[in-house]
C-alpha cells in the first residue's frame, strides 16, 4: 500500500470527544448500555465519564495506595479493580460506589475478570488467584501456583478458569480441582480461551504464540515474532486470533485444520509495537493500539488497511468496544480518553 | 538525546554485609530523589517506608535453554505495574537475595522488550563485608559471581580488619574485577548520590568514575633492559644465591595468606616454568619501554615455543623455559649489539632468573616491574585489551559474536570503546553474558587519542586467546 493510497482511504475521523485524566489508566469499558464511559486510573480513583459530552460526572476513590487493573462486567453494571492495597473491589459503576471490598492474597492485585456471564469475578495477586460471586460470596482461592499469576481467561461457559504462569497454564474448576495443566516451558504472559471452547492460546515471553487443543490436548507454537506477543484477541466466532508481539498485526486463521502450515495476515499500520488488541463482540473488526499512540479499527476479512486511524497524544493502553459495536473507547498512558464512533 | 527511561540500580551482596542497613539509610536519608523499592522476599524494610514492594524471585528460564536469555519474571511485572504509578518516583531500586546470581536480573533489562523500553539499569552495586569477603570469595561462585557483575564494590565494616588486610582484600577484588570502583564503608556509610547514580552502563562515566579503567594489563610482570652484544648470552633459571633469602620471604606471605584466605590468596605457589619475550629496543628509558611492552604483548599473544636447552632463544619468540632441577641454562640469540628487553612472566626473583656473559652476572640497565595481570589464580577475573590502531567492524562483530556464542555463559560483563576504522565517532558496546548493545557514540574529541579498549570479566577467561582474538580485529 502506498502512502497516496493511505490518504485517499479515509481521512482520519477524529474522536467524538477527549478527555484527559492526567493519571496513568489501567483500565477501561462502557457502563451499562453505553451512556457512560468508564476509566480506571493509577491513583486509585475511577472516573465515570458522560460519553455524549465526554465530562466526568462521577469520582470514585477506590484505593488510596494505587490501583493496578480494572475490568467492567459483561453488562456493564459493575466494575471490579485491582489494588496495591492487597484488595480487590466491586464497584456498582451507575451508583458511583464501592459494594465489596474483596481481601486478597498478595499486596500486589494486578489481573481482574469478570465471568463472560458476568456472575462472577476473578483476581490474582502473586500467586494465587481467589473467585467470588458478583454479591462478594468468596467460592474458591486457587493456588498457590508455581509462579506469579501472569494471565487469567475464563471458559466460555464460565465453569472453568485458565491461569497463565511460568511453565504453563493451569485450567480450574470451581471446586477448587485442577482440570488440567497445560505444561509449556516457557514463561507464559497471557491467556485467551477460544470463545468455542475448542482451543486456548498463551503468549510467551520467548517470542512466540503457544495453543492447546482442548479435546484431544495436543499443541502448537507460532513463533517468529520481533517481541513477546502479548496481545491476543479471538474474533467473537472463534475462527481467527489476532495477536501482537511486534509493529505488526498477525491474524491466524483456525478454521479448518487450524493455523499449523498456514499463513498469517499481517495488517500493517503501526510503526511502533502493537500494545492492545481488542475484537468487536459482533462481527470480525479488530481494534488496536500502539506504542506510536496510534489507534486502528480494520475489518481484517475485508481490507488489510485500517478503516479507521486516529494518533493519541502517547502510547496506548486501553480500548474496548461498546456492547453494540458502535463506539470505541481508548485510553493512552497519559491519561487521554477518547470516544470513538465506528464508520 | 534525552533519556527518558527511568535509572535502576541492582543492589547485591551476601546476608549480613551490609544490604539492609544501606537500604534503610537510602530510604531514610534525604537525598532529593523518590525511589521505589523492589525488595526481596526475606527484606525487613517495612512497606510504610514509602514505596516499597517484596518480590519472590522468579527466575523465569526460556524454551531455548539458554541461560543467557534466563530473566527475572517477577521483575518484568513489578517493573510495569509501577509504571501506572509513574508520577511517585524517579529511581528505582532492585534489592537481591543473598545468593542471588545477578546475571538474570542484568539480563532483563537487555532481554525484555517492555522493560528495555522504559528502564535503564544505571548499576549494580555489591555490598561485601571486608572481614569476611575472602573466605565467600572461596567458597561461592555466588560471590565471585556477585563482585565480577558489579559496578561498584561497597567494602563495608572495615572498621573489623587491618589496614594490610583491606589492601589484600581489594587487591583480590580487582583481580575479579578490574572495572568496579571500590568504596571502603563503616555501616554503609557511603554517600547514597554515589550508590544511586553509579552510571555503570554508561561508559563514560565508567571511565570518569576510574580513568584506570583500562590501564592495560600485561601478560608479563617484569621488563628488564640489557645492553648486549651480538652472538649469545646465558638466561639462567635457578635457586641457587638468593635462594633462601626467598623463600623465607614466600613462606612467610603464604602462612599468612592461609590464615586468612585458606590458601587461595594471590600469593601463590608457581610451577617452575617460565614464558619469556625479548626485542630490541631503541632506549633504556619509560616512553620506549611501553611502546616495546605492546609489542611484547604481541608476540606473547603467539603460540609459546617450547625450547630445548640447546637452541638459542632468538629474538621476538614467545618462549617457553622450564626450571628442571636447581639450574637450569638457556641462551638468547643476540642478533646485533645493542639494547634489549626481556619480558619475564614473573618476576625474575621468582625462579632466579640471571643473564650471564662469560659467567659474569649481567646487570639490567634499566627495570620495571608490571602489574599482576595474569598472575591471579582467581576463577573469576578481568582481562583488559587495549591497542591504539582502530579496528574493522566487521572483523570485530564476527569475533565478538563468536566469542559471545562460545564463552557467553562465562562472560558476566563485556565493555569496550573501540576506534573503528573509517568512523568518526567513538563506537561502544557492552553486555551481560552472551548479550551484547553496541552503537556508534560521539564523536572523538579533537585532542583525545584514540585508544581502543576492551574489558572481559568472567569466568576462566583464556587471556592470550582474547588477545589473539583482539589483534586479529585491527586494522
Amino acid at each position: 500500500m502506498g502512502l497516496f493510497d493511505r490518504i485517499r482511504q479515509k481521512a482520519p475521523a477524529g474522536p467524538l470527544w477527549t478527555r484527559e485524566l492526567g493519571d496513568h489508566p489501567v483500565g477501561a469499558g462502557f457502563v451499562g448500555d453505553g451512556k457512560l464511559v468508564v476509566v480506571g486510573t493509577g491513583s486509585g480513583t475511577v472516573h465515570v465519564i458522560d460519553a455524549v459530552r465526554g465530562e466526568v460526572t462521577t469520582t470514585i476513590a477506590v484505593h488510596d495506595a494505587g490501583m493496578l487493573a480494572l475490568s467492567v462486567s459483561p453488562n456493564g453494571a459493575l466494575a471490579v479493580t485491582g489494588g496495591m492495597d492487597k484488595r480487590a473491589t466491586l464497584v456498582d459503576l451507575l451508583r458511583g460506589e464501592v459494594v465489596h471490598s474483596l481481601p486478597a492474597d498478595a499486596d500486589w492485585v494486578d489481573q481482574v475478570c469478570f465471568s463472560p456471564r458476568g456472575d462472577l469475578v476473578a483476581f490474582a495477586a502473586g500467586k494465587h488467584v481467589r473467585v467470588h460471586a458478583i454479591d462478594g460470596k468468596h467460592v474458591v482461592t486457587l493456588g498457590p501456583h508455581a509462579s506469579s499469576v501472569a494471565g487469567l481467561s475464563w471458559s466460555p461457559d464460565g465453569t472453568r478458569l485458565g491461569v497463565a504462569r511460568y511453565g504453563g497454564a493451569d485450567l480450574w474448576n470451581l471446586d477448587g480441582t485442577l482440570e488440567r495443566e497445560l505444561a509449556w516451558k516457557s514463561s507464559l504472559v497471557s491467556l485467551a480461551w477460544q470463545p468455542k471452547d475448542r482451543f486456548i492460546a498463551a503468549g510467551c515471553q520467548d517470542n512466540a504464540v503457544h495453543f492447546w487443543r482442548l479435546g484431544e490436548g495436543k499443541d502448537s507454537m507460532m513463533g517468529g515474532y520481533p517481541q513477546k506477543p502479548k496481545q491476543l484477541a479471538w474474533s467473537s466466532d472463534g475462527a481467527s486470533l489476532a495477536t501482537g508481539g511486534g509493529e505488526e498485526i498477525v491474524v491466524w486463521s483456525f478454521r479448518g485444520q487450524g493455523p499449523e502450515g498456514s499463513s498469517p495476515k499481517m495488517l500493517r499500520a503501526h510503526t511502533k509495537a502493537v500494545t492492545t488488541i481488542a475484537a468487536a463482540h459482533g462481527d470480525q473488526r479488530l481494534a488496536s493500539g500502539g506504542k506510536d499512540g496510534l489507534f486502528c479499527v480494520w475489518r481484517p476479512q475485508r481490507s488489510e488497511t485500517p478503516v479507521l486511524t486516529h494518533a493519541m497524544s502517547a502510547p496506548v493502553e486501553h480500548l474496548a468496544f461498546r456492547h453494540d459495536d458502535t463506539h470505541v473507547v481508548v485510553t493512552d498512558q497519559r491519561g487521554r480518553v477518547a470516544l470513538f464512533k465506528l464508520p | 538525546m534525552t533519556d527518558t527511561k527511568i535509572p535502576v540500580t541492582v543492589l547485591t551482596g551476601f546476608l549480613g554485609a551490609g544490604k539492609t542497613t544501606l537500604l534503610n539509610r537510602i530510604l531514610t536519608e534525604p537525598h532529593g530523589k523518590r525511589i521505589a523499592v523492589i525488595e526481596n522476599e526475606f527484606g525487613e524494610i517495612g512497606i510504610d517506608q514509602g514505596l516499597v514492594v517484596q518480590s519472590d524471585e522468579e527466575i523465569f528460564e526460556m524454551n531455548n535453554g539458554c541461560i543467557c536469555c534466563t530473566v527475572r519474571g517477577d521483575l518484568i511485572r513489578i517493573l510495569g505495574n509501577l509504571m501506572k504509578r509513574r508520577d511517585k518516583f524517579d529511581h528505582i531500586l532492585v534489592e537481591t537475595t543473598g545468593m542471588a546470581d545477578p546475571g538474570p536480573v542484568a539480563q532483563t533489562f537487555f532481554m525484555d522488550d517492555e522493560t528495555k523500553d522504559q528502564f535503564r539499569l544505571d548499576g549494580i552495586v555489591t555490598v561485601v563485608d571486608a572481614k569476611h569477603v575472602s573466605l565467600h570469595i572461596d567458597e561461592s561462585s555466588e560471590c565471585k559471581e556477585q563482585i565480577a557483575f558489579a559496578d561498584h564494590v561497597v567494602l563495608n565494616k572495615v572498621d573489623l580488619v587491618s589496614e594490610a588486610e583491606l589492601k589484600r582484600v581489594e587487591e583480590r577484588i580487582r583481580s575479579i574485577n578490574s572495572l568496579a570502583k571500590i568504596t571502603r564503608a563503616v555501616k554503609c556509610d557511603i554517600p547514597i548520590a554515589e550508590a544511586l547514580d553509579v552510571g555503570g552502563f554508561d561508559l563514560d562515566r565508567a571511565l570518569t568514575i576510574r580513568p584506570t579503567f583500562l590501564e592495560p594489563e600485561y601478560p608479563f610482570e617484569w621488563t628488564g633492559i640489557y645492553a648486549l652484544e651480538a652472538g649469545e648470552v646465558v638466561l639462567e633459571l635457578g635457586h641457587e644465591h638468593a635462594h633462601h633469602e626467598h623463600a623465607h620471604h614466600e613462606h612467610a606471605e603464604h602462612a599468612h595468606a592461609d590464615h586468612d584466605a585458606h590458601g587461595h590468596h594471590a600469593h601463590h605457589e608457581h610451577d617452575h616454568h617460565l614464558e619469556l619475550v625479548f626485542l630490541p629496543v631503541s632506549r633504556a628509558d619509560d616512553v620506549a619501554l611501553r611502546e616495546t611492552a605492546e609489542q611484547a604483548v604481541r608476540v606473547f599473544a603467539e603460540e609459546t615455543r617450547e625450547l630445548d636447552t640447546k637452541t638459542a632463544i632468538p629474538a621476538a619468540t614467545h618462549a617457553c623455559a622450564d626450571l628442571v632441577g636447581d639450574t637450569t641454562r638457556y641462551a638468547l640469540a643476540v642478533p646485533s649489539r645493542g639494547l634489549y628487553a626481556l619480558f619475564l612472566e614473573h618476576a625474575p626473583e621468582e625462579l632466579g632468573v640471571r643473564l650471564l656473559v662469560n659467567g659474569d652476572l649481567l646487570r639490567p640497565a634499566m627495570e620495571r616491574g608490571w602489574a599482576e595481570g595474569h598472575t591471579h589464580e582467581e576463577e573469576v577475573s578481568s582481562v583488559g585489551l587495549t591497542s591504539d590502531r582502530p579496528m574493522d567492524l566487521r572483523k570485530m562483530n564476527a569475533w565478538l559474536s563468536g566469542l559471545l556464542q562460545d564463552k557467553g555463559p562465562d562472560l558476566y560483563r563485556t565493555k569496550g570503546i573501540v576506534s573503528m576504522t573509517g568512523m568518526q565517532n567513538r563506537y561502544v558496546f557492552q553486555g551481560v553474558h552472551m548479550l551484547l548493545d553496541g552503537r556508534e557514540d560521539q564523536p572523538w574529541k579533537t585532542n583525545e587519542k584514540r585508544v581502543t579498549q576492551m574489558v572481559f570479566i568472567g569466568k576462566n577467561l583464556d587471556r592470550a586467546a582474547l588477545e589473539a582474538g583482539f589483534t586479529s580485529c585491527l586494522s
